[in-house]
């Protein structure tokens, strides 16, 4: 009815709104093929999906109950995928910034790696560190050295720990606590003259025995909480050897002094010289163990190198066991302060 | 057709330019508004730590140092404390993201042992749990049937783990 009603100028006005029409649709259009073009060429799903994705991976090999290796078998190579700080970071070369999500490790330190457009993503997991590759074939040697803490590097950390690994080796952790602060004055940093390191002044380069809390090799010249369990351990065995700290016997700890020896030449079992004894004490339960650890001998080791042969020194020695004790009065009660019943 | 003429049938078009912009703003909104770029794994990994706990020789799980192997699920009684918690499961210098409660009971109820992990973030979510948006805290509760060993004795115990995750 309209095209036969309308005239010259009502064709025109038609035409034109043909044309207004038509540019809105194709407005329209356009905008539509904007979005899908977006949606087409956007990657933030991918990149929080992936964020996501191996964060959860790397909690889950964190969580093995033993050694493990994953070959990740998604497709992540359009991106760059960073391990730092606890979080895992996805993100393309056009990006400044990346998607990310945080993981938890076992307390030995995160994984820490940035892998550019990888192929394969692995993860090895030894000994409560991760390591994370691009190379499926990797088979990685896991070292010891220079191993992040476990705990803040403080003194109440260092408490901690002590009372917290004391009663896996049915030792009293106030004790332990008494005799790190003899030894080291509860310093992870302490080095001493005679070749001591750390918290328990350990010589040795490696335990007799793995952790008993995750069964590793204990490096105690390398990380301050393997020095802790290490000097733990070694008074622990240093009780064991008969007559042991539970056996309620007792061992002699006598030193003789030859009245015109130097004070090195003390000497400490009954040898038939005459002369002034300087200590002579019967040792019974966790003080065998605790002369044990310091030695039977009664000065400071020959071999040890000046100013080590003194009188003072000697002294220190001898009394070892009742400054431990001395120290414990004032622990009494830390650890279940601490929150940690050692 | 006149040059005035023109003019008013443009502005006359002005309305419809506007519904058009309207429509099209609309469709974009939608789209926009059901298309989702945010992926919620809390759940799965509140889930994914409490398991954690139980599989991991660094966590509780008691791990034979002759045989040197983990057992998942038999409770080592004295690796259940705060401290041990707190250094198994690291988020870094700052946990801002997940607080647990352990407490493990013998079958009849009797309790035996409870801890935390992330004390602050349980003092300070747990008040706010199932509340929604900024400032609130989502979380999970987990039961597992465990193994508690103390001092060489085996006893069958329930685990129960309350997790929980700012929002």
């Amino acid at each position: 009815m309209r095209s036969l009603l309308k005239d010259k100028r009502g064709a025109e006005e038609d035409t034109l709104s043909w044309i207004i029409e038509l540019g809105l649709i194709a407005l329209l259009f356009t905008t539509m093929l904007m979005l899908v073009h977006e949606v087409r060429t956007s990657t933030i799903l991918e990149k929080n999906y992936l964020a996501r994705e191996f964060a959860l991976l790397l909690d889950t090999v964190y969580a093995s109950p033993d050694s493990v290796k994953y070959v990740y078998d998604g497709d992540a190579s359009d991106f760059i995928v960073a391990f730092e700080e606890n979080r895992v970071k996805v993100r393309e070369e056009r990006d400044t910034l990346s998607k990310e999500y945080w993981f938890a490790d076992a307390g030995e330190g995160p994984a820490e790696e940035e892998l550019t457009h990888p192929d394969d993503v692995v993860f090895i997991e030894r000994a409560r560190k991760v390591i994370v590759t691009d190379d499926p074939n990797a088979n990685p040697a896991f070292s010891g050295a220079g191993r992040p803490v476990l705990l803040p590097a403080n003194v109440t950390g260092v408490m901690q720990y002590i009372c917290m690994v004391a009663p896996l080796y049915n030792v009293p952790g106030d004790l332990m606590l008494a005799l790190a602060q003899k030894e080291s004055g509860l310093s992870i940093d302490a080095l001493s003259g005679d070749g001591g390191v750390g918290v328990f002044q350990v010589t040795n380069t490696a335990c007799d025995e793995r952790s008993l809390m995750d069964g590793r090799v204990l490096e105690p010249l390398a990380s301050w909480t393997d020095n802790v369990e290490c000097g733990i351990q070694i008074f622990r065995n240093k009780c064991l050897i008969s007559p042991g700290c539970a056996s309620g016997a007792g061992r002699r700890y006598c030193c003789r002094k030859r009245p015109t020896d130097s004070w090195s030449a003390c000497l400490c079992d009954s040898d038939g010289c005459s002369g002034s004894i300087m200590k002579d004490v019967m040792y019974t339960g966790y003080d065998i163990g605790l002369r044990g650890y310091n030695g039977w001998g009664c000065s400071a080791a020959l071999s040890s190198p000046a100013p080590y042969h003194t009188p003072e020194v000697t002294a220190a020695v001898q009394a070892y066991v009742e400054g431990v004790r001395t120290y414990e009065q004032g622990f009494q009660g830390t650890c279940a302060s601490l929150g940690v019943p050692g | 057709m006149k040059r005035g003429n023109i003019a008013f049938f443009v502005l006359m078009k002005i309305p419809q330019f506007f519904f058009a912009i309207f429509v099209i703003l609309s469709i974009l909104f939608l789209v926009r508004y059901y298309m989702s770029f945010r992926t919620d794994v809390r759940a799965t990994e509140m889930e994914l730590q409490a398991n954690r706990l139980l599989y991991s020789p660094a966590c509780l799980a008691y791990y034979d140092d002759r045989l040197q192997r983990a057992y998942p699920g038999v409770v080592d009684s004295r690796k259940v404390n705060t401290l041990q918690l707190d250094s198994c499961i690291r988020y870094g210098e700052r946990n801002d993201f997940l607080a647990m409660k352990i407490s493990l009971t013998e079958l009849d109820g009797t309790p035996l042992k409870e801890a935390t992990f992330n004390e602050p973030g349980i003092r300070a979510w747990l008040p706010r749990l199932n509340r929604q948006g900024p400032g609130g805290a989502g979380g999970r509760q987990m039961r597992r049937p465990v193994l508690y060993r103390d001092n060489g004795e085996v006893i069958p115990a329930v685990m129960d783990v309350l997790a929980i995750m700012p929002n």
